[in-house]
């Protein structure tokens, strides 16, 4: 006990230790009992299997200082590890766009290439063209008719004699 | 087979709460009857509402029965109930704090043929003699509220409960400096207040 010599108390200590004397009866205590178990199968008709667990759980992990700390570290380094590999995610899905943005400019310059190689080919086909309509004069009926054109074709594959006159022309002459 | 309570009664602390590990609801009861004296003054005290300490000492036990399977037996059972009576009753009391004034109409009787008391006051001579029993202890009661939770608990905990300073410091995990010397500011607050009836 605190107090060896009662003497040596203040006042307002002794006024305060008389109130030791102040204890509840025996019978109070008693019907304490009885409230307190039929409190607690009261309490467990009330709760429900969630509640239960739920009070259960956060019981069991309250005074477990040591192991919670240690799992809220996990949990910690978990959540850090998640936030890690979702930002990673996020840049990877970020660069593959600008792949993509990538491929499409590739894809771009490969039809930019090919409208350019085409346009090429189109200037030099165009330039042959170009060239063929140099030569292009009109066209007179007259000569057609007087035996020019087709004839101009034929005089310059046919076979030519000596004297300037084609062979086929020649041989019916001959014939003639 | 069961023990008669006789044997719960001469069984020590240990002893019940092993068995009451052991899913034994008679050794539980047991150490519900031998707390509940104790921790009621305590309660008590540190409430001054009797109808508040009732369903706080039920808390208590109810949390006590669920806590029990991890009680490693570190401390002795006594602290360790006295420990989780004195947490749930500073988190009592700083709820009530925030929506209520408590009434200290509350007056305890019982004291008036204690020999102690009269000893105490005959002792005093002139204005304490003269005060009525009741009179005094209601302004005990007030003395005792306006004094800080934590001070408040110290007085319980050492004048009223008995209590060594290593027990309070470990039950309220303090110094045994912390206790000496909140028990030093809330005497000297107490002698303030209740200076006009003790002198």
């Amino acid at each position: 006990m605190p107090f060896e010599n009662p003497e040596e108390l203040t006042p307002v200590q002794q006024l305060l230790r008389m109130r030791r004397n102040q204890v509840p009866s025996e019978e109070f205590v008693e019907d304490f009992l009885m409230e307190f178990k039929e409190r607690q199968r009261s309490e467990l008709l009330r709760q429900s299997a969630r509640g239960l667990f739920w009070e259960r759980w956060t019981t069991y992990w309250q005074n477990r200082w040591m192991t919670r700390w240690a799992l809220a570290g996990v949990a910690a380094l978990l959540a850090l590890g998640f936030g890690w590999a979702l930002s990673l995610k996020s840049i990877d899905s970020q660069t593959g766009g600008q792949l993509v943005e990538k491929g499409g400019s590739a894809e771009k310059d490969l039809h930019a290439d090919s409208d350019s190689l085409f346009a090429a080919e189109a200037i030099m086909i165009m330039g042959e063209d170009v060239d063929g309509v140099v030569e292009e004069s009109p066209m007179l009926l007259s000569r057609h008719f007087s035996g020019g054109y087709a004839d101009e074709a034929r005089e310059v594959k046919a076979p030519v004699n000596p004297e300037g006159v084609p062979t086929e022309m020649s041989g019916r002459v001959e014939e003639q | 087979m069961s023990k008669s309570r006789a044997n719960y009664e001469s069984s020590t602390d240990i002893e019940l709460v092993a068995l009451a590990q052991e899913a034994d609801t008679h050794a539980f009861d047991e150490l519900v009857r031998r707390y509940t004296p104790k921790l009621y003054g305590m309660i008590y005290n540190m409430t001054s509402n009797r109808e508040d300490t009732a369903d706080l000492l039920q808390d208590v036990f109810a949390k006590a029965y669920r806590s029990l399977k991890r009680f490693m037996g570190r401390s002795s059972f006594y602290t360790w109930i006295y420990s989780i009576a004195v947490n749930m009753t500073l988190n009592f009391l700083k709820k009530r704090g925030r929506y209520h004034k408590v009434s200290l109409d509350d007056v305890d009787t019982g004291l008036e043929n204690d020999p102690e008391f009269i000893k105490v006051t005959t002792a005093n001579g002139g204005t304490m003699r003269e005060v009525h029993v009741h009179e005094l202890q209601k302004r005990l009661n007030e003395a005792m509220m306006k004094l800080s939770e934590d001070h408040r608990t110290a007085v319980t905990l050492y004048d009223i409960q008995g209590l060594q300073h290593s027990e309070i410091s470990k039950i309220l995990g303090v110094s045994e400096g912390t206790v000496r010397s909140r028990l030093f500011y809330a005497h000297r607050q107490l002698q303030n207040y209740l200076e006009d009836f003790i002198k």
